[in-house]
């Protein structure tokens, strides 16, 4: 059964093709809402919230229009920057700040950077940066980059016109450069390593 | 495009840069600028790793068992507080309507109950009385009447004007 029947089903009431959706996009859902959320309970929340809304508007979904997947993110999207305005979380974590005056635990007895970067493990660093970029660049950049969307639909997401939404992809690879730097230049110093240059102008 | 060729690009120019995205000017001072080249390049590298990390993260995350139950009972409870919601409007507009018809009909009621309680309204003329002067007229003379309404009473119901009279002639 394709999705485009599954939801013919499910507007016309049928329960098991509802649960069939739900269990379908689920994961997915959680998974978004925790990228953009950066907390478990919070994205659980914030899923279940996102398929409340759309089971309730059901009837209002046109497949001509857009997937299923689109419409559940445009809910989903909308309702994780509403939960994150409402808790006013910082940009800065406070878990990264801790974390930021402890040595690595082996610092690498190589001079280059790069290496460093990859014994504490790239992923780990640019995620832990991610966290400390600004929220609206950051929303932007996991749609753009985990989404893979185009800006015009970043932008219909984000409330915003494509070049701003352009504007804050580019915003957020700069903070993010501009972090990492800063993170290699400290595990540089912290492992007695004196940079011959900057990584970044 | 000069000064562009003269200075190193912004910062979020080359950002933007790293996708094939960058326009004409910007495609051509990355043609010749080697450390803006490099730049981008970075930044492309940086694309690559944020794409790892973050579907790294997404996988890593901790899905919870989905709660289609618990989902269901919102759904049902928001669809029973819609329902609800209606019929209490519906109550409300209805009992506003019956309100609203019961409060003009009285209104019309006391209206049409006080005018035909209230007597007939009758039209009378006002009585008039002709006061002639003494010694003031010439005896072929016919007198002006000296007109006052509303002070006569027993006044005739005859009108009250007569004819204007005729002045006298110089000869007499």
């Amino acid at each position: 059964m394709t999705d485009v029947e599954i939801i013919a089903r499910a507007v016309n009431g049928n329960e098991a093709a509802q649960r069939a959706l739900y269990e379908a996009h689920y994961a997915a859902a959680f998974r978004l809402a925790y990228l953009l959320l950066q907390d478990a309970c919070d994205a659980e929340e914030v899923a279940q919230d996102a398929f409340v809304y759309v089971f309730r508007n059901l009837h209002r979904y046109d497949p001509q229009r857009a997937s299923f997947w689109a419409w559940l993110r445009v809910a989903l999207v909308s309702r994780c920057r509403n939960k994150r305005r409402r808790k006013q979380l910082s940009t800065v974590s406070l878990e990264m700040l801790t974390a930021a005056g402890e040595a690595p635990a082996d610092p690498t007895p190589a001079g280059d950077p790069a290496g460093l970067l990859e014994l504490r493990g790239t992923q780990q660093t640019v995620w832990e940066a991610l966290e400390q970029v600004s929220p609206g660049a950051r929303d932007a950049l996991i749609l753009r980059y985990y989404e893979g969307l185009p800006y015009k639909e970043i932008a219909a997401l984000l409330s915003c016109s494509p070049d701003a939404a352009r504007a804050r992809v580019a915003h957020g690879k700069v903070q993010l450069r501009r972090l990492l730097t800063e993170t290699v230049e400290g595990m540089a110093r912290e492992a007695g390593i004196v940079r011959p240059a900057e990584v970044g102008g | 495009m000069k000064k562009m060729d003269k200075v190193h690009l912004q910062e979020t120019e080359l950002a933007c840069s790293d996708g094939g995205e960058a326009n004409v000017d910007t495609a051509e001072h990355l043609r010749w600028c080697a450390r803006c080249r490099s730049v981008v390049a970075e930044y492309r590298w940086l694309g690559e790793q944020v794409v790892d990390a973050l579907a790294a993260a997404a996988e890593a995350a901790p899905v919870p068992r989905p709660r289609w139950r618990a989902l269901e009972r919102r759904v049902i409870a928001g669809r029973r507080r819609r329902v609800a919601g209606w019929r209490a409007s519906a109550i409300a507009s209805v009992a506003l309507a019956i309100c609203t018809v019961l409060l003009l009909s009285s209104i019309v009621g006391a209206t049409v109950a006080a005018q035909l309680a209230s007597p007939e309204a009758v039209m009378t003329p006002l009585s008039a009385t002709v006061v002639v002067a003494e010694g003031s007229v010439t005896p072929d003379a016919t007198p002006t009447p000296i007109v006052s309404y509303g002070e006569s009473v027993d006044a005739p119901s005859t009108p009250a004007l007569g004819p204007i009279p005729t002045p006298p002639t110089p000869d007499a």
